[in-house]
């Protein structure tokens, strides 16, 4: 049932960010030829360097927010490849690796929250873009607000407390048998939702980045 | 005959099975028959021993009960196996350094009786001290068979059949005798078998030794000889027992109390401490730190299961209709429908069995068993283990305890027949993944026995085999005191004269190409082989070492246990301690299991043996670094609860403060628009 949901919600999420890319471009035409397809991911890979105009703190932010990335990235592959190509439960040496990294995800996406909160928060221009919504008017939205970004990021630091607490409490002496498998399922539907949310936040960052540049 | 209310009697049935309803105990004031069938009288001469058969055939299908657990091993066919492993019975020798599991029920690692020759008559030689009757006991010896045992043809008629001793059980009766000097095991002891019941129950008194009759001096007839042997072994019955009509009052109960389970199922631990002991030499006395048993002494500090303590009794949980096949507690049980007998089980009775069709059995709380919690136990602790690992046996230790057991050391006879056998060392407890793929606390005993390899197959030797073959390299002749860990020790050398000794006997394979039966020895968890260094020449004979391997019939005997369960404070990560598995040493998984061997190295500082022992985990289906490192993590675990509670209060706050200053952005947009 979870492996079900998971693959088609992944899939559903993955597949509504490829028809926003191409219904929504970024700047110029993209070039589809082989080099024009090379340059893009080179493009893409620098994205995830540290840019040379940054100050200490904003490298230190870049490098939290890309340490929090990369164990996302590990914490998803031992989480869910497990119980969904494989499935098996997670267990053995991966389930070492899924404890290990899952503090440092939590202190790197903390330092990343505090630090990105600011420039994530909703301003005068999301209030005008939920205005606009409101009365239908919502040409552009997809394609020009930053509502989405910062929508995202919020939503991932909501949802980031249910799935570390989740796992956390179920570790004390406090919930029986039934609050286990409770905890559980909420530790992994939780997750799943991070995961949707937090392909679609990368996705409008880099979408974000691309235009700036 | 006088019975009870309870009673009542159908067509099919004898008079005495089955139940009305009525919840009273029948009284039981009836008639005795002997093993002809004739009505008992303790007044004529030569009066015959009471035949339980006979007298509570009577009124109970006897040919029902005889297929019950207790007696029904013998029924049990070749091809068969019972996954569920349980205590074996142990042929010993402490002289041939021999400990063999046996059972009939095709365990894994036990060897059937007729995989060792051991007929049925030497089996109820073995271990019928300690048994209920029928079973091999029950079967007459046919005179002719080809596979009959000749001591068995000429000593059955003597000795007689050893019937079911129903009272064994049922009697309620404290003067019940199964281990007194001249109690029922003193009558196996001296192979009167048709005797035993009528001395258990305190009947009467019986003298002579079936084993000691000279088989000539009786007919040549066996129905004249079990005619005459009353002569020779006599019974004077109590008449005291008797009321005018000869009938006698059994004090039989439908629920045995556990002191007669414990008869046959009792397990003592081996108290054993370092102590100060002085030693004297004959130059001189000196003290030294030695392990003192102190068993006896302590024995009185020991607890019962918590079950006995809060006034449960072993058949509340073990029960049985007619056809006495003992509810063994399983989960995995038959359901039969009703959930009346899965919830019969630890998980059943605690929890309850959802797929039971009554809504009670479904809700679990049988006879007021507490539901428990499990707080902060993850759930798949259920999977992985059985209920016992953590609420069952002794909490485990750095090395875990020895035990006896009643059946394999013969615990509870008294006087002068009482023997103190400290062999096999029975460890207790080992987490073993049993067959049921879950680990729960085993006993366990590491086999030593003489066989015969032939294609990978082992095949052991019985004692007296081995006994005849190799009494020089044995050193059977010699009284030795010499004892290394309670063995009577033996070198490399030894093994090796031996091996050539039984080597020498084997005839050569008939056929050209077959296999060629090696003589082996097990024990240690190895198996000791012959390999020749030297080929023979014209004048000199081959030459060999001994040389040890593994081998899956030298793996360690283990049966799951599931007593005695302990309060639930003192269960294994109760009250969130994970540590009690999990810290980097828990014996759980890094308990170290002696490799329990007779083999030791002879100096001049006289025998000496480097101890081998095996971790826990090996017998798990683990992987031991795994594991390591996996109960590592335990150490940083308090630090990343707090390190994520920290960083979750953190994220918290922020999304409080901005969700704040939001819904301030948004009140007063809100105002601006007024």
């Amino acid at each position: 049932m979870f492996a079900t949901i998971s693959i088609w919600a992944i899939i559903i999420v993955l597949g509504l960010v490829v028809v926003h890319w191409f219904a929504c471009p970024v700047g110029q035409k993209r070039d589809l030829s082989f080099g024009g397809l090379v340059r893009f991911k080179v493009h893409v890979l620098t994205m995830f360097f540290l840019d040379q105009k940054l100050t200490l703190v904003g490298k230190l932010k870049k490098l939290v927010y890309m340490v929090a990335l990369l164990c996302f990235l590990i914490l998803f592959l031992t989480g869910f490849v497990p119980r969904l190509i494989c499935g098996v439960p997670l267990s053995g040496y991966t389930l070492m690796i899924h404890a290990t990294f899952a503090p440092v995800f939590a202190v790197c996406a903390m330092i990343a929250i505090v630090g990105y909160a600011q420039q994530c928060r909703f301003t005068r221009d999301e209030l005008d873009w939920v205005e606009r919504l409101m009365r239908c008017r919502c040409k552009d939205l997809l394609c020009n607000s930053d509502l989405g970004r910062k929508l995202t990021f919020w939503l991932a630091a909501v949802l980031i407390l249910p799935v570390a607490l989740s796992m956390i409490v179920s570790m004390y002496p406090i919930f029986g048998t039934k609050g286990q498998e409770i905890l559980f399922e909420l530790h992994r539907y939780f997750a799943l939702v991070l995961v949707l949310v937090a392909i679609g936040h990368v996705y409008l960052v880099m979408r974000a980045k691309f235009k700036a540049d | 005959m006088v019975i009870g209310p309870a009673m009542a009697a159908t067509a099919e049935k004898g008079l005495g099975d089955g139940n009305d309803g009525n919840r009273s105990e029948p009284v039981h004031w009836i008639t005795l028959y002997d093993d002809l069938g004739n009505e008992l009288k303790p007044g004529e001469k030569f009066p015959r021993p009471v035949s339980m058969k006979n007298t509570c055939g009577k009124c109970h299908d006897y040919a029902t009960i005889s297929g019950g657990w207790h007696f029904n091993s013998c029924r049990v066919p070749s091809d068969q196996s019972d996954p569920r492993v349980g205590e074996p019975w142990v042929l010993r020798d402490s002289a041939t350094r021999t400990m063999i599991p046996v059972s009939n029920r095709g365990w894994d690692g036990a060897f059937r009786p007729e995989q060792i020759r051991l007929t049925g008559w030497q089996w109820i030689k073995q271990f019928g001290t300690h048994y209920p009757g029928g079973n091999y006991g029950e079967i007459p010896v046919d005179p002719d068979s080809e596979t009959a045992d000749p001591e068995a043809i000429i000593r059955q008629p003597i000795s007689g059949l050893y019937e079911i001793n129903c009272l064994v059980c049922h009697s309620a009766d404290a003067r019940q005798d199964q281990g007194s000097p001249d109690g029922a095991a003193m009558q196996v002891a001296r192979q009167n078998y048709r005797w035993v019941a009528t001395v258990g129950a305190g009947l009467g008194t019986v003298k002579g030794t079936a084993s000691a009759i000279d088989e000539f001096s009786m007919p040549l007839e066996p129905d004249q000889t079990s005619l005459k042997i009353v002569e020779k072994i006599t019974t004077t019955y109590d008449s005291r027992a008797f009321d005018p009509e000869n009938k006698v009052f059994f004090d039989i109960v439908r629920q045995p109390p556990p002191q007669r389970c414990y008869f046959c199922h009792s397990t003592q631990t081996q108290i054993k401490k370092t102590e100060q002991v002085k030693v004297k030499s004959a130059e001189q006395e000196k003290i030294e730190q030695r392990q003192v048993d102190r068993t006896a002494e302590l024995d009185w500090i020991t607890d019962e299961d918590v079950h006995l303590a809060s006034g449960l009794t072993c058949v509340d949980c073990h029960r049985n209709g007619d056809d006495h096949m003992i509810t063994r507690g399983d989960t995995e049980q038959e359901n039969e429908g009703r959930g009346a007998v899965s919830t019969l089980s630890c998980r059943g009775c605690h929890l309850g069995d959802e797929t039971a069709d009554a809504e009670a059995a479904r809700k679990g709380g049988r006879l007021g068993a507490p539901h428990p919690r499990h707080a902060g136990i993850p759930t798949i602790h259920f999977t992985e283990l059985s209920c016992t690992a953590c609420h069952s046996g002794p909490v485990p230790a750095k090395e875990p305890e020895m035990v006896k057991t009643s059946r394999i050391h013969k615990l509870g006879l008294h006087g002068k027949h009482a023997i103190d056998l400290p062999l096999p060392h029975i460890m207790n407890p080992v987490f073993v993944r049993g067959q049921d793929h879950k680990i729960a606390p085993h006993k366990m005993f590491w086999p030593a026995f003489w066989a015969v390899e032939t294609k990978e197959k082992i095949t052991p030797m019985l004692p007296e085999d081995v006994a005849f073959l190799a009494e020089e390299p044995l050193q059977l002749t010699i009284q030795s005191e010499d004892r290394v860990n309670d063995w009577r020790p033996m070198t490399s050398e030894q093994i090796k004269q031996t091996l050539m000794a039984i080597q020498a006997d084997m005839p050569e394979p008939e056929e050209e190409n077959a296999a060629v039966p090696q003589a082996v020895y097990i024990a240690g968890g190895k198996v000791y082989k012959l390999n020749q260094t030297k080929p023979a020449t014209e004048n000199t004979e081959a030459e060999y070492e001994v040389v040890t391997a593994d081998h899956e019939a030298a793996r360690p005997y283990s049966w799951p246990i599931a007593h005695n369960v302990r309060p639930a404070t003192q269960s294994l990560g109760a009250e969130g301690q994970c540590g009690d598995c999990h810290a980097t040493d828990a014996p759980f998984f890094f308990g170290q299991v002696a490799m329990d061997t007779p083999v030791a190295e002879q100096g001049e500082q006289g025998w000496t043996q480097q101890p081998q022992t095996a971790a826990m985990v090996s017998f798990q289906d683990i992987d031991a670094t795994y594991i390591g490192w996996f109960n590592w993590s335990f150490v940083f675990r308090p630090m990343m609860k707090i390190t994520v509670l920290l960083c979750c209060a953190v994220i918290a706050a922020v999304l409080v403060l901005y969700g704040l200053r939001a819904l301030g952005c948004l009140a007063g947009a809100v105002s601006d628009e007024w």
